[in-house]
């Protein structure tokens, strides 16, 4: 609960930020450039994460995801995300190894956009997601329940399990050169369900992260490029 | 150059909402007390399926020799013995006693049909005798110790597989002192709230 309620705060706190910086801009403009916000585009770009593949060098999760979006209108984004990812878990007496594929599906609305170039902007949206992946348990605890001491060790061979999950978007971009963009999405995710390997829950999730509660928050942080 | 910097904003703004995401970390503790295996008991009026309802006091001991980590108390009903669990159920018709894997792999059960009565002298209010209540003895045997998966924080708890119950108070399977009878219908305790036993009674007088 506590997550959840300083999640909405700082969700809100950017958004206002957002809207603040970027209404100071609007108010002077938009009544001499409201002909142009109605010019209809069918943009297309193609976006590759760089935030993870550089984290990867510093912790065991390895992999890389891309995207392609198509404006639908003047806000609307469809956008289709896919990746592969390696990952583990070593905590709490857990040793969790995971490796697979996923695959995200959803829209950005933008909240946001520059006059002069519609292409940049703040948005929010939304994604299903959904990853099929192997999944090896090298080591869990055996506790005695009652004394609550842990008393053994054991394994579980790879098993074929998948995850589907929901996330809320909230990102920026903007033009850096010409038709590349820098862009960054926070993706504030909640774990739905899926196939388990003898009912344990899953402990990190390709595309999702690490389980460390029904929340999380995976990020994209990386270059867009825009075809038309 | 603007483009840039404003990237860079918006990218530090994410990061700070990250990491403040980020260091709200899960209680990683096992504290799921439902999940703590126990010899679960129903109760039922003797010749029927009719739930009995009833207050239960419960001792549950195990060998002396046969344990040597968790609490321990000292019982005076025996030095053989150590008491693990002394609880009631007020007003159930079911209860669970608890349960320890030792080397005897044995646990022994008093159960008595509600309290024992103080019988106080009229004039001077102090007890003059007690009459106790109707007891009876179990006795769990299991097999082997096996193990399920109870959740990220605790693992996977041990279980007791083989389970096997009997009436002790009186010789054979005939009736104690007022279980009438009763029936092992689950020979695996995974958790607390599983049906191991059901108990056949008759109502308290």
């Amino acid at each position: 609960m506590v997550r959840q309620l300083l999640l909405s705060f700082l969700l809100t706190s950017a958004i206002n930020f957002a809207f603040g910086q970027e209404n100071k801009t609007d108010s002077t403009k938009v009544s001499v450039t409201d002909s142009i916000l109605k010019k209809k585009y069918h943009d297309i770009f193609i976006g590759v994460d760089v935030f993870n593949p550089i984290v990867s060098a510093f912790n065991d999760k390895k992999g890389v995801s891309a995207y392609a979006s198509y404006q639908i209108n003047n806000k609307w984004h469809a956008v289709v995300e896919a990746g592969f990812e390696k990952n583990n878990f070593n905590e709490i007496n857990w040793d969790v190894d995971v490796d697979g594929v996923f695959a995200k599906l959803g829209a950005n609305w933008f909240i946001t956009q520059d006059i002069e170039n519609q292409s940049n902007g703040i948005y929010i949206g939304g994604r299903i997601a959904y990853s099929k992946y192997s999944q090896t348990i090298n080591s869990y605890p055996i506790r005695d329940l009652q004394s609550n001491e842990i008393t053994g060790t054991g394994s579980l061979p790879k098993a074929n399990v998948s995850s589907y999950w929901i996330e809320a978007v909230v990102g920026g971009r903007v033009e850096i050169f010409k038709n590349f963009y820098g862009e960054l999405a926070l993706h504030p995710a909640a774990y739905i369900g899926g196939k388990k390997d003898q009912g344990i829950n899953p402990l990190v999730i390709p595309g999702y992260g690490k389980y460390s509660g029904p929340f999380n928050m995976p990020v994209f942080w990386g270059i867009a490029y825009k075809i038309k | 150059m603007k483009n840039i910097q404003r990237f860079l904003a918006y990218s530090i703004f994410a990061s700070i909402i990250s990491l403040a995401f980020y260091s709200c970390e899960d209680d990683d503790i096992c504290t799921d007390e439902g999940d703590v295996p126990r010899m679960v008991a129903d109760m039922y009026y003797d010749g029927t399926n009719v739930p009995l309802e009833d207050s239960i006091y419960y001792w549950a001991y195990v060998y002396n020799d046969s344990i040597t980590k968790g609490i321990r108390e000292a019982t005076g009903t025996s030095k053989d013995t150590v008491l693990i669990e002394k609880n009631s159920a007020l007003g159930k018709t079911s209860f669970g006693i608890t349960l320890r894997q030792n080397s005897k792999k044995e646990i022994y059960y008093t159960i008595a049909q509600g309290p024992d009565i103080d019988v106080k002298d009229s004039i001077t209010g102090k007890v003059i005798r007690t009459i106790p209540a109707k007891r009876d003895r179990l006795i769990l045997k299991y097999d082997t110790l096996g193990n399920g998966y109870t959740s990220k924080a605790c693992g996977f708890g041990l279980t007791f597989k083989g389970v096997d119950v009997k009436l002790v108070t009186k010789t054979g399977n005939g009736a104690g002192n007022w279980i009438k009878k009763i029936e092992t219908v689950n020979t695996e305790i995974k958790d607390g709230s599983t049906t191991i036993i059901k108990l056949f009674a008759d109502e308290r007088n």
